[in-house]
């Protein structure tokens, strides 16, 4: 029986244990790469909707306040999303001609809501509540980004658990004068690490247990 | 060994080697309890009722434990018709609006009614109250939203104002519904008050140590001149 194997073959032996570990390390971090990519997670990727809403046509230009629309973001674990009737105060007037917001009148007419398309949303098993993070001083655009500026909402932060986590583990880097929570242009100031500290006293935040997996997961 | 003997043992490696980010994919599938069976939101769209919202409004001629009889003043700004609802030349009635608010007005009141005026009313009626706002100007053509430093509504009695927040007025939607809180839609009428009389204030009863905001050229954005009113720095002091 002739030889099947040259002794070239010693290297591609050696070679390939070297492939062992790349190949897999390699499939690990095209795992990983694709799971945060934004064909994952949506980040920065603007969803279609039934209607073009444009924040930064209604926040930016006119200068409606958030909780003009979402009303109930300061004592409800949910932001709450406009009613039709909250659209119409102004539509009934304003552009009530235009084809874009033919959906809005149909749905005045029906009471069949309009269904927006979700662009940030946590799994089932995390329990998340905006009232708090509002009241302790945490702006809306340090989790949803710019929303001012945006013509078609998309997400803005991966929404990860570490992501949650980095906040949690010290807030102190985050937390803002309760009145700029609403402020979308707000730039802290140098001197955060001791105005956040100063702020964590007088909001009463309490760093210790807030990563306590039954925080998020109850 | 046999050469096919490797060949099979190495296409089998490959195989596996292959299916391997198959494995990675399913790692990303959830079945489990990303997505439970229960209404997740409160405006979660729902299969099972006819308008899709999960959400649901209360059923008609019901009242719910706990909630005020409706012809509380608090509750409606009117003190009740005897006969409950009649029918006037100017529209139906259902009482006389009252003309005092209902509590103690303090600083916190007004502050509060401060920020709930610029959040619901402002983009119309504008922060000065004088019917300029943002969304005025670019619409509204056919009615423009009420000017607050008009004589009649000087004039008008503060449940007026309750009332308006509550039921809407003309053309103007109710904002019952964005301002739940009988107490907020009180603290707005309160603060109506306070834009009303900072529109007509004669000067003597600015702080002296404000006094230079007011004279000062600087200034003249933010001035009452804005709003139209016969009150200008210069002429401050008739
Ligand atoms: C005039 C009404 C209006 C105002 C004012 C408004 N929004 Fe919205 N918002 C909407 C509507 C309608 C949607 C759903 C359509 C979309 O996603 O763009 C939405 C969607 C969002 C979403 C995405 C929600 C999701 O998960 O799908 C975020 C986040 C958001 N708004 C934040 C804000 C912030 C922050 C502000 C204030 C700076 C604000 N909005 C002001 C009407 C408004
Ligand atoms: C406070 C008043 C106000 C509210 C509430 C409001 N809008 Fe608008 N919207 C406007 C104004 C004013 C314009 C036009 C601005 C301009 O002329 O540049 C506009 C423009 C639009 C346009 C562009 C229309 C076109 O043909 O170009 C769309 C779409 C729209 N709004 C959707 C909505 C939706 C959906 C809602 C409810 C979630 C909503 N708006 C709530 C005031 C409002
Ligand atoms: C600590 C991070 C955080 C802050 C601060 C925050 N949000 Fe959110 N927001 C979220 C998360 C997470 C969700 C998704 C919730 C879910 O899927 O259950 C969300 C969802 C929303 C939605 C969709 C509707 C809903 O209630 O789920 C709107 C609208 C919204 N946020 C508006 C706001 C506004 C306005 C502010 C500022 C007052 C704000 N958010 C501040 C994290 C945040
Ligand atoms: C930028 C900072 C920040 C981010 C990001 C953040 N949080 Fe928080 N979170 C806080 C602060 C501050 C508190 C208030 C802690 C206190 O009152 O002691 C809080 C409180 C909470 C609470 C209430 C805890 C309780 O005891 O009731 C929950 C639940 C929560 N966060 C969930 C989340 C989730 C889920 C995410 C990610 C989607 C998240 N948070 C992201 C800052 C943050
Ligand atoms: C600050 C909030 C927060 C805390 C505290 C927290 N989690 Fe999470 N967790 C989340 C969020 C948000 C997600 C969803 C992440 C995503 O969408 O990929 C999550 C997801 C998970 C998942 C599911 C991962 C998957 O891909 O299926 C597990 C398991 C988990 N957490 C375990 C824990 C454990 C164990 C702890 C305590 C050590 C903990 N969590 C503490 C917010 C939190
Ligand atoms: C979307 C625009 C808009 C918003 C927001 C709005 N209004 Fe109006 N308002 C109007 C218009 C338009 C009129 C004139 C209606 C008419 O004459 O048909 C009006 C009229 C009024 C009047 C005059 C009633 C009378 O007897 O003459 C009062 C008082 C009033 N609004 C109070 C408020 C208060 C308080 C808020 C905030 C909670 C508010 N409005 C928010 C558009 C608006």
């Amino acid at each position: 029986m002739a030889q099947v194997f040259k002794p070239s073959a010693n290297h591609l032996a050696r070679l390939s244990l070297l492939a062992f570990v790349i190949i897999p390390g390699g499939l690990v971090g095209a795992g990983i790469a694709v799971s945060r990519s934004p064909w994952n997670t949506n980040v920065n990727v603007p969803l279609n909707q039934p209607v073009p809403f444009s924040h930064e046509h209604h926040v930016n230009e006119l200068g409606i306040d958030c909780r003009y629309c979402h009303k109930t973001v300061e004592n409800s674990p949910y932001a709450g999303m406009p009613s039709t009737h909250t659209c119409m105060s102004c539509h009934s007037q304003v552009w009530t001609n235009s084809p874009l917001l033919k959906p809005v009148r149909e749905s005045y007419k029906t009471g069949v809501p309009l269904v927006w398309n979700r662009v940030t949303s946590l799994p089932d098993f995390v329990y998340f509540d905006h009232s708090i993070h509002v009241r302790k001083g945490i702006g809306c655009d340090v989790c949803h980004g710019q929303v001012n500026h945006m013509n078609i909402t998309f997400k803005a932060k991966t929404f990860f658990m570490a992501w949650c986590l980095k906040c949690h583990r010290d807030p102190a880097k985050f937390i803002r004068p309760k009145n700029q929570v609403f402020n979308m242009e707000y730039r802290y100031p140098p001197d955060q690490s001791t105005l956040g500290k100063e702020l964590m006293i007088s909001y009463h935040v309490h760093k210790n247990g807030l990563t306590d997996c039954s925080v998020c997961h109850r | 060994m046999n050469i096919d003997n490797i060949r099979i043992t190495f296409r089998k490696s490959l195989a596996g080697l292959l299916s391997l980010p198959l494995l990675v994919m399913l790692a990303g599938c959830h079945t489990d309890m990303w997505v439970q069976k229960k209404v997740d939101h409160p405006f979660a769209r729902s299969t099972f009722f006819p308008d899709q919202s999960s959400a649901r409004m209360p059923v008609s001629h019901t009242v719910a434990i706990g909630q005020v009889p409706y012809n509380d003043p608090y509750d409606t700004g009117m003190i009740p018709n005897a006969t409950g609802v009649s029918v006037t030349e100017t529209g139906v009635s259902r009482g006389r609006f009252v003309n005092a608010f209902p509590f103690k007005v303090t600083k916190q009141d007004l502050l509060r009614g401060q920020s709930q005026f610029n959040i619901y009313c402002s983009p119309c009626h504008g922060v000065l109250g004088d019917g300029n706002g943002m969304v005025a100007i670019r619409g509204f053509v056919h009615q423009k939203p009420a000017n607050f430093h008009t004589e009649r509504l000087i004039k008008s009695p503060v449940g007026r104002f309750f009332d308006v927040i509550t039921n809407g007025y003309g053309i103007m939607y109710s904002y019952a519904s964005s301002i739940p809180n009988p107490r907020d839609r009180w603290d707005i009428a309160a603060y109506i008050r306070v834009l009303q009389f900072s529109q007509q204030a004669p000067l003597s009863v600015v702080p002296k140590s404000r006094m230079k905001e007011l004279t000062s050229s600087g200034s003249d954005a933010s001035n009452p001149v804005v709003s139209g009113e016969p009150y200008t720095t210069s002429g401050g002091a008739q």
